[in-house]
Order: C-alpha cells, then sequence, then structure tokens
C-alpha cells in the first residue's frame, strides 16, 4: 500500500523531468506556435507554483 | 509477523525512493546538457531551460503537498526558482552574446540547483505524516 502510494507522488515527478528534458532536446524543431506554447504553459506553472509558496506562507502566519 | 512484513516492505518503499528520486536529478542534468550541447539559439535555449524549472516547480508542489520536502525547502525551491526565472528573461534582454552566455550559466546552475532539492527530497527518510504513514 505504502509502496504504491509512493509511486503514486514519485511518477508524476519522473515524468515531469523526462517531459522537461524533451522539451530542451528539441527545442531546435520547435515551431513558433509549439514555442509559444511551451512559453505559456511555464509561465502559468511559474504563477501557480508563486501562488502556492503565498499561501503556506500564508498559512504559516495563521498558525502562529 | 506482520510487523516485520510492514517493515521490510518500509525498507523496500525507502529504496525505490532512493532510485526514484536519484532519477530525477539525471534527467534534469542530461536535460542541462542537451542545452548546452545543442546548438539552439540562446532564445531556444532560454525558453527551454524555461521549461524545465516549471517542470522541477510542479514536482516541488506534489513533493510539499506529499509532505515529502518541509517548508524550508519549499522556500529555498522558490528561490532558486525566481533566480533561474530572472536568468531567463534576462537572455531575452541581454546586450550581447556573452551576456546572455552569462544569463544562461545561471539560469542553468539554478535548475541543477532546484532539481538537487527534488532529488534528495525523496531520498529522505519520510517523518511521521509522510507517504508512508509511519505508526
Amino acid at each position: 500500500m505504502e509502496i504504491f502510494a509512493l509511486i503514486g507522488v514519485l511518477a508524476p515527478i519522473i515524468a515531469e523531468g523526462i517531459k522537461a528534458g524533451r522539451t530542451i532536446a528539441t527545442a531546435d524543431d520547435l515551431t513558433p506556435e509549439e514555442l509559444e506554447r511551451v512559453r505559456a504553459e511555464s509561465a502559468a506553472t511559474h504563477k501557480a507554483f508563486d501562488e502556492y509558496v503565498a499561501s503556506r506562507r500564508a498559512a504559516r502566519v495563521v498558525k502562529t | 509477523m506482520i510487523h516485520s512484513v510492514r517493515s521490510a516492505l518500509r525498507s523496500v518503499a525507502l529504496a525505490l525512493s532512493l532510485v526514484l528520486a536519484a532519477c530525477a536529478l539525471p534527467v534534469g542534468l542530461a536535460a542541462t546538457a542537451a542545452v548546452t550541447g545543442c546548438a539552439a539559439s540562446p532564445a531556444r535555449q532560454a525558453v527551454a531551460i524555461d521549461a524545465s524549472i516549471a517542470g522541477y516547480e510542479r514536482s516541488v508542489m506534489r513533493l510539499h503537498a506529499a509532505g515529502l520536502i518541509d517548508d524550508d525547502d519549499l522556500e529555498q525551491a522558490h528561490a532558486f526558482a525566481v533566480a533561474g526565472r530572472e536568468a531567463v528573461s534576462i537572455v531575452e534582454l541581454a546586450a550581447s552574446p556573452s551576456e546572455q552566455q552569462r544569463a544562461l550559466d545561471i539560469a542553468e546552475s539554478k535548475l541543477v540547483d532546484l532539481a538537487s532539492i527534488v532529488a534528495t527530497a525523496g531520498g529522505e527518510p519520510p517523518g511521521s505524516g509522510g507517504v508512508f504513514g509511519h505508526d
């Protein structure tokens, strides 16, 4: 059970690494539209990450 | 008997986590090597590094939500990600190739720093309340 839980957490992480590596390996072959899509996806993730960190900070402040 | 089986399963799970987590860093490093090795334009390299940073940001959020990294690691990862993103934006604004290369080098090093947090997080002994659900 615990192994499955662990795999459930780590598998998407490995997949992210592979996806990022593939994007880099094929950066030269990307069309301008694909490049723009990659850029937009990255920007959305950056925003989500900033918001996640901000929400955790807010939660810590509330706790103290 | 049941307790020893559970202990053995935990050991296997921890070993598995070490192997899987160790895979994350080589992927990041290979990606970085691909960037420096290929002839893509600096702007495209910057987009690719930015995409890789985003991938690790998603990983950090998942690891933190699962209790595998603590708030300090989250903050550190955020600092690396922001520094990497700033370096990426400098690549697009840089006036000279040498400035672009310097910014790319910084972005790449921050990507490696971020990857190392992800790689080491999965290998740490799980604390209570983690996915192992310690007794």
